[in-house]
């Protein structure tokens, strides 16, 4: 079987998934990647990195890390194994802000410790988020680059920096923005949203507590204006909606979606 | 055109992996409960003459009564804890092998401790007594910590809690009655003995029944969630219903017992009437049969509460405690969890049975139909033989309703080896 193309937003574990031999390729092209290894890794940071993140931590030419992983083998060259290559892409100049807030006041994660235990640290990072005051800075230390996470908040008007202080441990900085942020992404939805794109329709399901999302999207599936295809935004696979899926008629995909989202692409078979 | 809020909900870490167990977890414990269940009927039938005279203490009654309350229903509540609390809580297990563990644990030691009770060998009860209480305790802290780390369904979660409270409590005095067994150290034996049932069956059992109702019903009769604030209300009825009858029982105060009884009633009335509403704003139209033991097990319920206060009070004059038991675990728990198996097995077989690029096989074509139908008339048939049987005190209708209920367990094994084959086969 042939493996897909991967693009710069083709995440890293699906890449995985679908090439056995990739990690060895990226390892081979550079050694950062050795991190692929890590089983904790695996399993988290790399369902959500994409290749464009990957190449932004490791500092290495995105088209390059592109080749390799659509099967091009490129060994390591000493600029791009030259140990803190990761510290240097990942950080960069620390903005005004950073040597200016006050350290006292600013909030403090550690979740690295969640991590070492197999715990998902998301609502944990986003409840204190969401308890930020405006112009306030959440001090967030890391065993690796969040890279998804950093440009998640980002889209939420954050600003952000992080340092790498050992291979181990990154510190990330992140400020909410004076206004507060983005009101549109503040809160996770009540109900589902609903929406058309290019003339097919759109659900978003994500924070609704179970079974609503499943609810949800059968009711549309049973609307006679559906059409044929529907595009799902889930933030879990729905493993148990695919059942009634099969009783209705209808297929699932999982496409690519935003950093966190489960992407479904619903077809009813003509 | 909306335009999708960037992903407020999108996962920093593993937010958006599947909670979904290896098939193998839970699956053996529906196996051992469907095992347990035949070998409970088949107790039935060789216990015959004690049970319609039954009162707690150590021999074949109550030997085969904890092959259905560990066997059937301990079993069947772990593997559908293991499998939907965190679907509810929204936190995976932290690891998988205790899930496993447990089962290593219980159900070797079910088989030693009900023959060791059975046949008053002390050794192997108290080896089966020590291995069961370490599985149950396990699952016990797996649940815990999963409670602990929940993020949303605060009707479910609730429940939980007070289930797996109510699991400590049920070992610790399960602990006591043997110890009281060989060293006579309890005042009021009696009342530690119905404090542990009442915890079994309304604490932990009746506290999971409630809570995971709340997500089972909704999602196979596609319905929206009940109300989280009367489900909040119902859940507080029955923790002080629970409470006030644990009291009630230990300290031998029949007011206070038939109060938790009554608080107990409000809590079902509340529950009864969401799951009415639920029903009634349902999209599948057709439930199947799972759903008419599920409907006669919600009306044996209250009738168990309203016998239990009478009981209490002293105004229900003969076998009393065999009558309770018959109407609470089998009307109400066993045919209510008979019930939901017959709908959680082959959605989980169709779960499991998909894969990437493979669409799952229909549920409908992993169910056998015949085996459950000749299952309901015989679960049916054995129920009230065996009241009519314990009412009249007579021990041959009740061990020939042991013998339908075997044959209904034995159907009921065969339409769950059928599903898990019809699984294997799934193109």
């Amino acid at each position: 079987m042939t493996a897909p193309q991967v693009t710069a937003d083709t995440t890293i574990a699906r890449a995985l998934a679908a090439d056995p031999e990739l990690v060895d390729r990226l390892i081979a092209f550079n050694p950062i990647f050795r991190k692929l290894k890590n089983p904790i890794l695996r399993r988290t940071m790399a369902r959500l990195a994409s290749f464009a993140d990957a190449a932004r931590v490791a500092g290495v030419p995105l088209q390059a890390l592109l080749d390799v992983a659509n099967g091009a083998r490129i060994e390591a060259t000493p600029g791009t194994s030259a140990p803190g290559a990761e510290a240097q892409a990942g950080a960069s100049a620390a903005p005004d802000w950073i040597a200016a807030f006050d350290r006292t006041a600013a909030a403090r994660l550690d979740v690295r410790p969640l991590l070492s235990s197999g715990e998902d640290p998301f609502a944990t990072i986003m409840g204190v988020v969401a308890k930020l005051a405006p112009g306030a800075v959440l001090v967030l230390e890391a065993p690796f680059d969040p890279a998804p996470l950093r440009r998640v908040l980002a889209g939420k008007g954050f600003a952000e920096h992080a340092e790498c202080l050992a291979p181990d441990h990154w510190r990330v900085y992140f400020r909410k923005a004076e206004g507060g942020a983005r009101p549109a992404t503040a809160a996770a939805p009540a109900t589902p949203r609903i929406w058309r794109e290019t003339g097919i329709a759109h659900i978003d399901v994500r924070g609704l507590n179970p079974p609503e999302p499943m609810l949800a999207i059968l009711r549309l599936l049973e609307q006679p204006d559906c059409g044929p295809s529907v595009i799902v935004h889930h933030e879990r696979e729905p493993v148990f909606l695919y059942p009634e899926l099969a009783e209705r008629g209808w297929r699932h995909e999982i496409v690519e979606g935003e950093p966190g989202e489960v992407r479904l692409r619903l077809t009813r078979p003509a | 055109m909306n335009r999708p809020a960037n992903p407020a909900a999108a996962s920093f870490l593993g937010g958006a992996k599947s909670r979904l167990l290896p098939a193998s977890i839970p699956l053996r414990y529906f196996g051992g409960a469907v095992f347990f269940h035949l070998a409970f009927w088949l107790g039935v039938v060789w216990a015959a003459p004690e049970i319609p005279n039954f009162a707690i203490g150590p021999g074949r009654v109550l030997a085969v009564l904890h092959l259905l309350t560990l066997g059937v229903f301990a079993a069947t509540a772990f593997g559908a804890a293991f499998q939907l609390l965190p679907v509810a809580t929204k936190q995976p297990l932290r690891a998988e092998w205790p899930a496993r563990l447990v089962a290593w644990l219980l159900f070797p030691g079910i088989v030693l401790f009900a023959v060791g009770i059975a046949e008053t060998l002390h050794i192997p009860a108290a080896l089966g007594g020590v291995l069961s209480a370490a599985g149950v305790m396990l699952a016990g802290v797996l649940l815990a910590d999963n409670l602990a780390r929940a993020r949303g369904m605060a009707s479910v979660v609730v429940h939980g809690w007070v289930a797996v409270a109510s699991l400590f409590a049920i070992a610790a005095l399960g602990f006591l009655l043997v110890v009281d067994q060989h060293h006579g150290i309890l005042a009021s034996r009696n009342g530690i003995g119905a404090a542990h049932a009442i915890l079994a069956v309304y604490g932990f059992m009746g506290m999971l029944a409630l809570g995971f109702s709340y997500v089972l019903v909704p999602m196979f009769g596609l319905a929206p969630a009940p109300s989280t604030r009367a489900a909040l209300a119902s859940f507080a009825f029955a923790a002080a219903g629970l409470a006030l009858g644990v009291i009630g029982a230990v300290l031998a105060q029949p007011v206070i017992l038939a109060a938790g009884a009554a608080a107990g009633l409000c809590a079902i009335a509340l529950h009864l009437r969401l799951m009415a509403a639920a029903m009634q704003a349902r999209m599948r139209k057709r439930l199947g049969p799972s759903f008419v033991l599920v409907r006669i097990a919600w009306a044996c319920l209250p009738l168990s509460l309203i016998l239990g206060a009478l009981m209490a009070l002293d105004l229900w004059p003969w076998r009393g405690p065999a009558l309770f038991g018959a109407l609470a675990l089998l009307g109400w728990l066993l045919t209510f969890l008979l019930g939901m198996l017959q709908r959680i097995v082959p959605f989980l077989a169709s779960m499991h049975a998909s894969g990437p690029g493979r669409a799952p096989p229909l549920v409908s074509s992993l169910t056998a139909e015949r085996p459950l139908e000749i299952h309901r008339y015989c679960h049916f048939a054995a129920v009230t033989g065996l009241i009519a049987g314990i009412a009249g005190d007579w021990p041959l209708v009740v061990q020939i309703s042991g013998a339908a209920g075997a044959a209904g367990a034995a159907a009921f094994a065969w339409f769950f080896i059928g599903t898990l084959a019809r699984m294997r086969r799934a193109p």
